[in-house]
């Protein structure tokens, strides 16, 4: 196990290792996120009270979720990065800024129209949409920061310390709704049976959706550090030899 | 076993009233996800490009004749 | 440990703890301010002028709900957070989940008279999801419970 992780710090055995991978993962991926959401979609029962527009939920929620944890994983790679001087880490951080965006930005536009006809507003500033607004300018304030330095080493310091400064956000964003009063309601609770709300019919899809998203996200941020290791391993030599092999299409 | 909850095709587009909101979050989710799908791709296939060009330009300038510069799958296809 | 990476360990624990640090007297100080709505029991102390425009939430009061006017454009009904109740009133489009029993986010200002003038009503929902089906099923074990002289399950406002 351990030699696999330090295997996977070595920018040409992550670039290997993930060729394999690759497709198992992209098959899994879009495999999970069918049956989630076409499941999701069609054939979970409508909530009693927000009818078939509850269906949101199944983007909604994952993709919200999946936003916070890949900051998560983002920051934790920049620390890596700042204490072992882990090149395959700033490139993994670096390749989770626009994937990690662009689910800010999903969760908050589903989140806006589910919000008009369930709340009856598409935005309201409270603790819990401020607070996850914020983490979408976080996470474009760390690329524009990246992308502000002419030396590769300076940017990656940089963005790294940024991206730690953020990871205060990622509780409040969870607990804005416990700990303020908000608009938006608190995160559910699972398999709580004198409640005996949120039953599996319910959730079930969910978890199809964010399994698969997870896959999603992974995919993107390797398809993205693996472009990130060929160019910044641009002059090796195996670099070179791939470069003979690879066919070019598109 | 879940049951399809409706009866057809525009049933289920129709989303109980609701289509409105449904498919504009469906479709945004598509849309971005597709682009975050298709811009590494695009980006590998800029990077191999250039990379051999430059490879092929260096291979040039080191030793003009030999055969690895004339092979034909080291220049850029101008289709690519 | 390497000394210097010891050092490096020592830096990025101390941007973590720095910032949480920071943020977090920062959220102390504004704690008040970053609620979205005042409940009838804080403005029941006080805290809140006559006048001022405001939100406040709470649940629709079950049985309070009294629609005027065609197709009750104009509504009255008492906002409770189980402690203090309120009284609102609203004329406007009201959203589908808008109902008795239910959480209410309501904008506008408190009249002279300790009357909330709403000018936008929201409906706040809870995390529950579940189909009509379940709901019934969890009505119907509530009033056999009640039947049975057991008291029903307490329903409060979400947090």
């Amino acid at each position: 196990m351990m030699q696999w992780l330090y295997k996977l710090g070595s920018p040409r055995h992550f670039y290997e290792m993930t060729t394999g991978f690759l497709p198992w993962l992209a098959g899994a991926t879009f495999l999970l996120l069918g049956i989630g959401l076409v499941w999701g979609l069609g054939f979970a029962p409508p909530d009693y009270q927000m009818g078939d527009n509850f269906r949101i939920i199944y983007i909604h929620v994952p993709t919200a979720t999946g936003a916070i944890w890949i900051y998560a994983m983002m920051a934790a790679m920049a620390a890596m990065h700042l204490v072992w001087n882990l090149k395959v880490a700033d490139m993994v951080a670096k390749s989770c800024g626009i994937v990690g965006t662009s689910f800010c930005a999903i969760a908050l536009f589903t989140g806006a129209f589910w919000g008009k006809p369930t709340w009856g507003t598409y935005w309201i500033w409270d603790a819990k949409l401020t607070s996850f607004l914020i983490l979408l300018f976080v996470y474009i304030g760390v690329m524009a920061l990246r992308s502000a330095f002419d030396s590769e080493t300076s940017a990656s310091k940089a963005a790294s310390v940024l991206t730690l400064v953020g990871v205060v956000n990622l509780p409040i964003i969870y607990y804005a709704a416990v700990w303020w009063n908000t608009l938006h309601q608190g995160p559910s609770v699972l398999g709580d049976r004198d409640a005996s709300a949120n039953p599996p019919e319910i959730w079930i899809p969910a978890f199809f959706s964010g399994f698969g998203l997870i896959g999603l996200l992974f995919l993107i941020v390797i398809l993205h550090t693996r472009n990130e290791i060929l160019y910044r391993e641009r002059r090796a030599q195996w670099v070179q030899e791939l470069l003979t092999r690879e066919p070019i299409h598109a | 076993m879940p049951e399809f909850q409706f009866e057809g095709v525009a049933d289920f587009f129709a989303m109980g009233g609701h289509a409105y909101f449904v498919w504009m979050s469906y479709g945004f989710f598509f849309v971005v996800l597709a682009f975050n799908l298709w811009l590494p791709r695009h980006q590998r296939f800029r990077l191999l490009r250039l990379l051999r060009a430059r490879q092929t330009r260096q291979a040039r300038s080191e030793s003009p004749p030999p055969a690895r510069a004339a092979a034909p799958e080291t220049t850029p296809s101008p289709g690519a | 440990m390497h000394p210097a990476r010891q050092q490096r360990v020592m830096i990025v624990a101390s941007i973590l703890v720095g910032s949480a640090l920071a943020i977090g007297l920062l959220l102390y100080a504004f704690n008040e301010g970053l609620n979205v709505f005042f409940t009838p029991t804080e403005i029941a102390e006080g805290k809140v002028r006559p006048e001022q425009n405001i939100r406040i939430g709470g649940m629709v009061k079950v049985g309070s709900l009294r629609k005027e006017g065609l197709e009750g454009t104009r509504i009255e009904f008492v906002a409770t957070d189980t402690n203090k109740d309120i009284p609102v009133v609203y004329t406007g489009v009201l959203p589908d989940l808008f109902r008795e029993g239910q959480g209410v986010v309501a904008e506008g200002r408190l009249d002279a008279d300790g009357v909330f003038q709403a000018s936008t009503i929201l409906a706040k929902h809870d995390e529950n999801y579940m189909s009509a089906e379940v709901k019934a099923a969890l009505e119907a074990a509530k009033a056999r419970q009640a039947g049975n002289g057991l008291p029903p399950a307490a329903e409060g406002v979400s947090p």
